[in-house]
């Protein structure tokens, strides 16, 4: 079954080594939430993916993907 | 860090709650457990021992309450909301399914007069209907702390 993968990480490390708790703040999620992300045990909603693409100034599919 | 303080907010409330409820079933069955064996259901001695469970329930419940909203809830995120929609359903159904088979055995009992299960101590009273539908309150919520706990850790949501 096709799931949704993520760059978060390496995108956190490119933008000053951002810790998960700065990223979750400016996404309006909790930490922990950014932690299931990056263990890809969580698939965020669209407005979510959006606002995590924004926050790294990247496109959605540069930040997610779909395989 | 040490595993506590990995915890959020909600998963640290979520493990007092299901604390506070284990406590009060231990709490219930060993008060139960101690009475003699000649005590009648309904009785005095039962009637304060489920008196004081309440109590005890209720100082313990608005104790949590106090500590939870003195540590300052975080708000919730979609996550959580679908975790919680997880674990409520699955709560939901335990709790639908403990009931049908409470109205089962009622009817057994009291309808049928227990002709389906005759002579396998499956009838009940009104003193057993209450304990088995606090039972069935008790399991589910167990369920949805439990489901919950295991969606935040490992759950793939």
């Amino acid at each position: 079954m096709p799931e949704i993968t993520n760059n978060i990480r390496r995108l956190r490390f490119d933008n000053n080594e951002m810790t998960q708790a700065q990223l979750a703040k400016a996404a309006g999620v909790t930490r922990q939430t950014i932690s299931a992300l990056e263990a890809n045990r969580y698939s965020p909603s669209l407005e979510l993916a959006f606002k995590i693409a924004e926050v790294f100034d990247v496109s959605i599919m540069e930040a997610f993907g779909y395989q | 860090m040490n595993f506590w303080q990995e915890l959020s907010n909600k998963q640290q409330n979520i493990i007092g709650e299901l604390v506070l409820e284990i406590a009060i079933v231990i709490y219930f069955i060993n008060k139960i457990m101690g009475l003699g064996t000649g005590t009648e259901w309904i009785s005095a001695d039962v009637g304060w021992i489920v008196s004081k469970t309440v109590v005890f329930a209720i100082i313990g419940g608005i104790a949590l309450m106090v500590v939870i909203n003195f540590r300052g809830e975080e708000p919730a995120d979609e996550r959580d909301h679908r975790i919680a929609a997880k674990a409520n359903r699955l709560a939901y159904i335990s709790l639908y399914f403990g009931i049908c088979v409470v109205i089962g055995l009622i009817s057994n009992t009291h309808i049928a007069g227990d002709y389906f299960f005759s002579g396998k101590g499956l009838s009940i009273d009104y003193f057993h209907i209450m304990f088995a539908l606090i039972a069935v309150l008790t399991l589910s919520s167990f369920i949805k702390s439990f489901t919950q706990l295991y969606l935040y850790q490992w759950g793939k949501v």
